[in-house]
């Protein structure tokens, strides 16, 4: 029987060995490096994403693609799409999440379906597939599982899976109340597999600061975040954030932004490429942040840097004429925060 | 007297593993009958055949032809096996469990009511002499002590019958000697007792018949003064000349 | 009657004077009992990642506990040579087969019960509910599917001649069931030709014991019960797939030679 548990522990191991080795081959067309530094590395990486992807799933209360989901989904919008030809608000964003997809594995590949203008993947309020209606939940137990709110679900293509459906969570809820903390247990290992994986650390300290009523922790978090990661402005974006919407302090709260800005500058201005939405959220909210403080000079200035990035510089526009009235017309005055 | 086990021409061939080969015949037509009663030994050199007369006659290996009959019955059903007891050589016991809760096992596998069988364990502990270690575990035990709670197991259903593979194989002098005294006794409470052995000095003492099987064939039977008389020596010399002096022991 | 439940109560005893159950059930406890110490971001009250931790242990627990103590029996019987008492007395191989599966099971039950009664003590001490009928389903659900696991390595203990074979063929199995059984028809879909015929098959053969491991999700999200009717008929469907697994078990048992020598 030793035997037995020996190549049964083996066995366990060289799956995930396997996986991860497949992993790191789609990712980047296989550069062999050391075996092991792969191994454990992208292991790593895989478990970390799985625990980000377990988060979502806790936010959605266990209403969730399963991979095998996805790529029914998948196919179906791709035959949509072949149909009409045409392409969503989505498409923006789709090169940067196609790069996220091969970096974090292939269940983060929903999440571009709910991206978010402020880049939390996990923030929506929307529903994963087509046909899922939030106002009837009819809650009809009948061997079919429910009728509506099934999702991405569809209906059941035989009797095992309608049967099974008996025994899955097939109400499309989201976490209520208090309840979104369930999901912070597994960012927290997410970032101690993968400290690199800076999306945790924004998602998690949005998740503590807005919703939980946790600025300070989420203060830490990202400190913690930035130590592993200090080159990164989007974890310099989101402190901002918080120190500028959760712990009133705009003063720390731009230096922060002036610090993701240079971070920007040092990674992506020689970019053929450079991430445009990045560098607009962070001018945005620096903008606004010295408008809500009076500091309507510094205001325009931001604003009409940001006009060079945002998809929608009319808009801006528009802000900057009101803003410079504002600075003819009085002193500073404290403006509530619009956000 | 009425026969209690008999064989009538009982061939068994075993298959063999590559193709095209004749398969091994292991037993060429025994004939065979053992009476109420008797202690009867079953003897031959090692690869004779002696075990697998067991194998048929417990149902493990059915005869190629011919036929075996306990009790009148065909072994090929297993109620043929409801009065038989019997002792494999060499078997382990769960050695998780206690003396008595094997035989308790066992007991309730015949469907003995539970204070007969409370009482027929007393009375078989005390036989095998294992009163001081009835409650412990058989992993305690020493070989001859397994061999005994073996021996107890193949007596609790009271069978009128015993069936014994080489019962002294393994066994220290004074284990062999606790062994013979066993079968006296149970051919005095006027049991039938069938059982294979190559050691000949114990089967002197208590076999009223033996039999003599070599490659499968049987060489010869009969009371075993009856053979002395006619060979005109002693067992061990007939039972050489049989298997041919260069027969191994 | 008496036969099988006699060699039931072997496999019971033998259970629980081994050490390996105890072990398990003490590991699992501490590991939830560690998972349960660690505390994210000063909120006491967070529960989920605990309960999904302690079920993933659960489950894993159990499948050993079934699997390991299925593909001993027959194997154990035949090395220390027991069987030849055995089948020396009335009792022929579907006894034994009936009697190891029935064993198992009830090994099985009682491992289930002291597994939920600490999952439920868990959730009770951090959240203050004890939803019981759940907890009844989910053990009932996993108890069926338990059987289908044991009848199904009952018969490759006497299919596969090394135990250590069969564990891990078994486990990779039911494995493969758990975790893709409910995927199999969306991805023979995706397929064609012979591969979607094949890939459907298996679909439609395979016991499709993830249901009760996929009630997990009911437990960790608070969802409403199951319907009774369908739990209902899983466990017929499971029970009519485990009878037909040992009648497997007893037709390749029956043609098995045992000889003494
Ligand atoms: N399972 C088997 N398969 C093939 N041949 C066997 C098998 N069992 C025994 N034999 C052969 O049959 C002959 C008789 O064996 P056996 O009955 O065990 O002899 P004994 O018990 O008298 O020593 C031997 O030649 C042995 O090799
Ligand atoms: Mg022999």
């Amino acid at each position: 029987m030793r035997r037995a548990w020996l190549i049964l522990i083996l066995l366990t191991v060289l799956a995930f060995g396997l996986a991860a080795k497949v992993q790191t081959a789609l990712a980047r067309g296989d550069e062999s490096g050391n075996v092991f530094e792969v191994f454990f590395g992208e292991g790593r990486r895989m478990f970390a994403n799985h625990f980000a992807v377990k988060a979502d799933v806790y936010l959605h209360s266990g209403m969730y693609p399963s991979i095998f989901d996805q790529a029914a989904q998948a196919e179906e919008r791709e035959k949509k799409e072949a149909a009409e030809h045409v392409h969503g608000p989505d498409c923006d964003h789709a090169p940067a999440h196609e790069v996220d997809t091969s970096d974090h594995g292939v269940t983060d590949s929903n999440h571009d379906e709910h991206a978010h203008e402020d880049g939390h993947v996990h923030v929506d309020e929307h529903v994963h597939g087509p046909g899922c209606n939030h106002g009837e939940e009819t809650g009809s137990t009948s061997v079919g599982g429910h009728e509506c709110d099934t999702g991405f679900m569809g209906k059941p293509r035989d009797w095992f899976e309608a049967m099974g459906r008996n025994f899955k969570v097939t109400q499309h809820t989201h976490l209520t109340a208090g309840k979104e903390r369930e999901i912070l247990p597994w960012l927290e290992m997410a970032a101690d597999l993968d400290p690199q994986r800076e999306e945790t650390y924004t998602v998690t300290a949005y998740w503590l600061s807005r919703e939980m009523n946790k600025p300070k922790e989420a203060e830490q978090f990202l400190r913690r975040g930035l130590r592993a990661n200090p080159k990164s402005y989007e974890i310099l974006f989101e402190l901002g954030r918080v120190y500028q919407h959760h712990l009133s302090d705009p003063i720390r709260a731009r230096n922060v932004w002036h610090a993701a800005l240079r971070r920007w500058d040092e990674a992506e201005k020689g970019k053929e490429e450079p991430d445009r939405v990045g560098r607009n959220k962070i001018l945005g909210q620096l903008a606004q942040s010295y408008a809500d403080s009076g500091l309507y000079d510094e205001a325009v200035r931001y604003f009409e840097e940001a006009k060079l990035y945002s998809p929608a510089p009319d808009a801006l526009e528009l802000k900057i004429q009101d803003l410079r009235t504002k600075a003819l017309g009085t002193a500073p005055a404290a403006v509530p925060a619009q956000h | 007297m009425d026969a209690i086990l008999r064989m009538d021409k009982l061939r068994v061939e075993y298959p063999v593993k590559q193709r095209g080969a004749t398969p091994k015949v292991a037993l060429h037509g025994l004939d065979l009958t053992v009476n109420a009663g008797e202690v009867f030994g079953f003897l031959g050199p090692n690869g004779a055949g002696k075990t697998t007369t067991m194998n048929v006659l417990l149902g493990f290996v059915q005869p190629t032809s011919g036929a075996a009959y306990l009790f009148g019955v065909d072994v090929r059903q297993p109620i043929a096996r409801q009065r038989i007891g019997f002792l494999p050589e060499l078997t382990y016991y769960y050695k998780f469990l206690t003396a008595e809760e094997i035989l308790r096992f066992y007991a309730k596998v015949f469907g003995i009511p539970s204070a007969e069988a409370d009482k027929r364990i007393d009375d078989l502990i005390k036989l095998v002499e294992l009163e001081h270690a009835r409650k412990r575990p058989l992993k305690s035990y020493s070989k001859g002590m397994q061999q005994r709670v073996g021996l107890a197991q193949a007596l609790i259903n009271n069978p009128d019958l015993l069936i014994l593979d080489e019962p002294t194989s393994g066994l220290d002098p004074l284990g062999r000697m606790k062994v013979r005294e066993i079968i006296q006794r149970l051919k005095d409470e006027g049991k039938t007792v069938f059982f294979s052995s190559h050691e000949l000095g114990e089967v002197e003492t208590v076999c009223d018949r033996v039999a003599i099987v070599n490659q499968g064939e049987l060489k010869e039977q009969g009371r075993v003064s009856d053979l002395m008389k006619e060979h005109q020596c002693d067992l061990e010399k007939i039972f050489l000349k049989i298997v041919g002096y260069q027969g191994q022991l | 009657m008496n036969i099988i439940f006699a060699l039931a109560g072997v496999v019971v005893k033998e259970m629980y004077r081994r050490k390996d159950f105890y072990v398990l059930f003490v590991m699992t406890a501490l590991l939830t009992l560690l998972a349960g110490s660690a505390t994210f971001f000063n909120d006491p009250k967070i529960t989920g990642y605990l309960k999904e931790i302690c079920l993933l242990l659960i489950w894993v627990a159990t499948l050993v506990i079934a699997l390991t103590s299925a593909a001993r029996q027959i194997p154990a019987e035949r090395e220390s040579r027991t069987i030849f008492p055995l089948l020396a007395k009335p009792v022929t191989r579907w006894h034994v087969i009936v009697g190891k599966f029935l064993g198992c099971w009830v090994v099985a039950a009682l491992a289930v019960a002291m597994f939920y009664v600490f999952f439920g003590a868990v959730v009770a001490a951090r959240e203050h509910a004890l939803p019981v009928a759940h907890y009844l389903q989910a053990a009932i659900l996993h108890w069926m599917a338990l059987a289908v696991v044991i009848a199904l390595a009952i018969l490759g203990s006497i299919v596969f001649s090394a135990p250590s074979v069969n564990v891990t063929i078994s486990f990779i199995v039911v494995g493969g069931v758990l975790t893709l059984g409910e995927h199999l028809n969306k991805l023979a879909s995706r397929m064609e030709g012979l591969s979607q015929t094949l890939t459907s098959i298996v679909y439609f053969l395979l016991p499709h014991i993830e249901w009760a491991f996929a009630y997990r999700d009911l437990l960790l999200f608070n969802q409403p019960l199951a319907p009774w009717s369908a739990v209902l008929t899983a466990a017929v469907y499971w029970a009519a797939y485990a009878a037909a697994l040992l009648i497997g078990a007893w037709l390749a048992f029956r043609r098995k030679t045992l000889t003494l020598g």
